[in-house]
């Protein structure tokens, strides 16, 4: 699910008052979780950080190194808010498997800051998916990196939610409208803090939509592979 | 998918690479211990050399041991006389002669036993302190002494000194409850202040310069005030030296470190998130970079604290001792907080040995002799690592 | 290019400039010695020459002060003091006079200089607290002469008595109190013509800066190491270089010294002092006791430990000596009243009556 709108729409915004780094001035957030035992709505206020990074793990946009370690310890730091103390080798081998998922074993042993953008971008998500939560959240994945590799995240992100056992989503906060057309299955469209549509690709990307909330003259095709395509004419 | 009855290569790798890391912990531990038994037998007398200090050492364990019936007798008697400064009421114990005469024992069992042990304690205490502090402000080059715990320190003993303001009216105790308390408020002010403000890592930098800043001004405005006897007293106390703690004082020492210890070590996994990428990528593991910083900040200032408190400023200890455990356990701090601790007591022995022996009898104390290595150390730890890159 | 060619010469002219100024001030600050018949030379080999003795002179430590007085220099040329002198027993008429410093270290308040406007400041020579080099700078310029003068060295003590006596044309009263000082010499070298280096004592003096623990003893260019030597006994740390030094306490035991001494300068004793709660030399020596493995040194033993007041470092030091050999060879000195030549100095030099505790004892 993909969070569009301008620069300061809210999307960054919101996906950190899920996870708890910023606390929201009013309201709830809630997430409905399926566990074999319970299903039902969680109140993620009311969880702690460690509950919630069981239930939800978060990639942020810059990632700041200072320290360096090893790609696999790195990886292996996603396990954190199931372990106590000691690495089982169910947290290995789960970091193993991710590690192999995502093409990177050639860099388990290399350090974090000795990888290149892309790389520890697709390092960051592993950790995520060793975190094994419900929800996946990524501000603005595909900012910093090249074409190939900007396809290359959605589709890993595509492949993630479509492979796991248990039920997954992903909520990513993009701006760029046709990566999220291509590899939504929802878009909520943020104007200025609210919701101004919510819905399939083709159901929110209406031309009117695209020029109340972009400003921009633009028109919207369906492709042969069945996706929506919006072709930018010119400013309003 | 059925489960894997066999260690994935990758993992079967990771635990290799981690057996080798505590393999070398562990050896550079073993060569740790060996130093400081090394420097038992070193010392300015002329009349007590390495192997006269073993036989009077090894001669002791062995009386212990045939004596352990007598030993065990008298032992509530032993423990309070070992209490009090020396410990020669030893002889009372197994009632026969001891092996060197009387001054030797002492040199030994009362001077340099308890400075070895406080060389050890003391950087042990360092350099966990020092790595918990880097970890938890993602900077390299803070120190635990940066955030003005040393100049609150500083402040305190001055105070002592040159005002006789003290907090304790024991004067052996003044000086060190004085520096104590005056370190910890300072810690606390700028926690607090770290809370109005914004409390990011660099906001807390930045707080204790400026209190490092005011502190040092108080002190100076009294040190020009002292008379030369108050002055050369506070430039003493400010060369922190290992001959100063006492054994009543090491004891306490000890227990406070072996009761800090373990918090510190629980700390590990949330460090390693948290000084790995930043608030944002700690958050997103679990772990509440506020709290966490937080309870670093005392816990190491504590630490720091009570060791200083007692021997006077020592520096490059908590600096150096993480950098070096980086270079050989990489930035875990399950591994990094033991490996700094041994290299931080193999530092501190190191440096007093060696102020002790170089010009004996002159003592350049442990404080001055760290400055020394310290600047050259640090000069090659950056050009080696500007080669990396 | 041309205007850089211009620049660059410009800058070149003004460096050249300023050398030829720096070079004449620094070339012309040597010759302003003064000029007159009386000469002297100071304890930093400074020249100096007057036409008559000073009228107005500033000093800022007591040691000159008393070398003055002992020469019979009238306390009227004195126009300005240090708070070392707060003392209106020992110095009435000084007490009041103008503070031109807060003591014998701190900064010298300018202003308070120029107002009293002396001819002459008295300061210590190489003492590392003052910066005397930094001082001269400052008032040749203002037209203050600075002369030198330490008067706690045993080597140059005399040399010294006599600068001041030249300075001031009290020649026969420096030599009176040299033929004083001969005597006292005198005695005490015959009472040890037989003296065996075995029969000298060991001697440990700590200075003030020294902690129970972490000790700082008085070493080589000491004037205490002299008179330790004068008055029969050995400086164990003699041959250290400097004048104090810190010591591992494994070397103090080592030597097992038979006598601990103690620079008093801190503790409540001297003159008009008589460390009136009992508390400061008491406790002192109960923590020099107090320290492990002491018990069983001979000094300890012996019950032999002193603490002498900072009068005995200055020019009291050879008075003084008949009650430090006293100490040190009671059996030697049973006949010689030492406390008597400490009256004396009080009484002659200073026209007072000695009070006061001046040696604690354990």
């Amino acid at each position: 699910m993909s969070v569009l709108g301008v620069n300061g729409a809210g999307k960054s915004t919101l996906i950190k008052c899920l996870n708890g780094i910023l606390k929201p001035d009013s309201g709830k957030v809630s997430i409905l979780t399926f566990e074999e035992s319970d299903n039902g709505l969680v109140n993620v206020s009311e969880l702690d950080l460690v509950g919630l990074s069981r239930v939800m793990s978060y990639v942020p946009q810059f990632i700041r190194t200072s320290f360096s370690m090893d790609v696999f310890d790195v990886v292996l730091l996603g396990r954190r808010p199931h372990l106590k103390w000691r690495i089982s080798e169910n947290d290995r081998n789960k970091v193993s498997e991710t590690l192999r998922y995502l093409n990177l074993e050639e860099f388990a042993f290399r350090k974090f800051d000795q990888i290149s953008g892309g790389e520890r971008q697709r390092v960051v998500i592993a950790k995520a998916i060793a975190q094994d939560p419900n929800l996946f959240l990524f501000d603005e994945p595909t900012s910093n990196l090249d074409l190939k590799n900007q396809i290359q995240i959605m589709k890993c992100i595509r492949k993630i939610i479509k492979d796991s056992k248990s039920p997954k989503s992903a909520l990513i906060a993009i701006h760029d409208i046709n990566t999220a057309a291509r590899y939504s299955d929802k878009i909520i469209l943020l104007d200025n803090g609210s919701i101004k549509a919510f819905g399939s690709p083709d159901e929110v990307l209406t031309e009117q939509n695209i020029a109340d909330v972009f400003g921009v003259k633009s028109s919207v095709v369906l492709t042969d592979e069945n996706y929506i395509r919006v072709l930018i004419d010119d400013e309003i | 998918m059925e489960l894997i009855p066999t260690m994935d290569s990758i993992s079967v790798k990771h635990i290799e690479k981690g057996k080798h890391q505590v393999f070398i912990v562990l050896v550079l531990g073993i060569l740790t211990f060996l130093s400081s038994l090394i420097a038992l037998g070193l010392g300015s007398s002329e009349n007590l050399d390495m192997t006269k200090v073993w036989k009077i050492v090894l001669f002791d364990i062995y009386d212990f041991f045939m004596n352990l019936d007598i030993v065990l007798e008298n032992l509530w008697h032993n423990l309070s006389g070992c209490f009090s400064l020396s410990c020669n009421n030893r002889s009372i114990m197994y009632g026969i002669d001891r092996e060197g005469t009387a001054l030797q024992n002492s040199m030994i069992y009362d001077w340099r036993l308890p400075r070895i042990l406080t060389a050890i304690v003391g950087g042990i205490a360092l350099a966990v302190a020092g790595s918990l502090m880097q970890g938890c402000l993602g900077n390299p080059l803070v120190s635990p002494l940066t955030l003005g715990v040393a100049s609150g320190a500083a402040l305190g003993a001055a105070l002592a000194i040159v005002l006789g303001f003290t907090i304790l009216s024991i004067p052996s105790l003044a000086i060190v409850a004085n520096s104590f308390i005056f370190s910890l408020l300072v810690v606390f002010i700028i926690i607090q202040l770290g809370k109005m403000r914004s409390i990011s890592a660099e906001s807390y930098i930045l707080v204790g310069i400026a209190i490092t800043f005011i502190c040092g001004a108080i002190v100076s405005t009294m040190q020009y005030f002292a008379s030369d006897a108050q002055l050369s007293a506070l430039a003493h106390w400010s060369f922190g030296s290992l001959a100063r703690p006492n054994k009543k004082n090491l004891i306490f020492m000890s227990l406070v470190l072996i009761a800090i210890l373990p918090t510190a070590v629980r700390w590990s996994w949330d460090l390693n998130a948290l000084s790995l990428a930043g608030d944002e990528f700690a958050i997103s593991t679990g772990v509440d970079p506020v709290k966490l910083r937080k309870n670093i900040l005392i816990v190491s200032a504590l630490m720091t604290s009570i060791i200083i408190a007692f021997t006077g400023l020592i520096g490059f200890v908590g600096l150096a001792a993480p950098h070096m455990s980086r270079l050989i356990v990489g930035n875990d701090f399950r591994k990094l907080i033991p490996c700094s601790a041994i290299f931080g007591s193999f530092l501190m022995i190191f440096a007093d040995t060696l102020g002790r022996t170089l010009f004996a009898p002159v003592i350049i104390p442990v404080g001055v002799m760290l400055s020394i290595i310290g600047g050259p150390f640090f000069m090659y730890l950056l050009l080696k690592r500007r080669v990396q890159h | 290019m041309k205007s850089k060619a211009l620049i660059s010469i410009f800058q070149a002219s003004i460096i050249v400039l300023c050398g030829i100024g720096i070079y004449n001030f620094v070339i012309q600050d040597k010759t302003d010695s003064g000029s007159g018949d009386i000469k002297i030379i100071d304890s930093n080999e400074v020249e100096h020459y007057f036409e008559e003795p000073p009228e107005r002179v500033a000093l800022t430590n007591t040691y000159a002060a008393t070398v003055m007085r002992m020469l019979g220099i009238s306390e009227d040329r004195i126009v300005g003091v240090s708070g070392d002198f707060s003392d209106e027993k020992l110095w009435p008429e000084l007490s009041d006079k103008p503070m031109i410093q807060y003591s014998a270290h701190s900064e010298i308040d300018f202003e308070a200089i120029l107002d009293t406007r002396p001819d002459v400041y008295i300061v210590f020579a190489n003492n590392g607290m003052v910066d005397t080099k930094g001082i001269r700078e400052k008032l040749q310029p203002v037209g203050v002469r600075v002369v030198a003068l330490d008067f706690y060295k045993y080597d140059s003590l005399r040399d010294e008595i006599k600068v001041l006596a030249t300075l001031f044309e009290k020649e026969e009263q420096a030599k009176d109190l040299f033929e004083d000082f001969d005597e006292i010499e005198a005695m005490i070298a015959s009472k040890f013509t037989d003296l065996k280096y075995s029969d000298r004592p060991k001697i440990v003096m700590e200075h003030h800066a020294s902690l129970t623990r972490d000790p700082v003893v008085l070493t080589g260019t000491s004037q205490w190491t002299d008179m330790i030597d004068m008055a029969g006994g050995i400086n164990v740390f003699e041959d250290e270089p400097g004048h104090t030094t810190h010591v591992d306490m494994e070397a103090i035991l080592d030597y097992n010294p038979d006598i601990l001494m103690f620079d008093g300068i801190t503790f409540d004793i001297g003159f008009n002092r008589y460390d009136e709660d009992g508390t400061t030399c008491d406790t002192h020596i109960d923590h020099i006791k107090g320290r492990a493995g002491f018990e069983n040194i001979n000094a300890v033993i012996d019950e032999k430990m002193y603490i002498f007041s900072g009068e005995f470092a200055g020019p009291m030091m050879i008075h003084g000596l008949p009650t430090l050999a006293k100490y040190l060879h009671p059996e030697l000195f049973s006949d010689v009243d030492a406390e008597s030549y400490l009256d004396d100095y009080f009484t002659a030099y200073h026209g007072v009556e000695r009070i006061g505790k001046f040696v604690c004892t354990s």
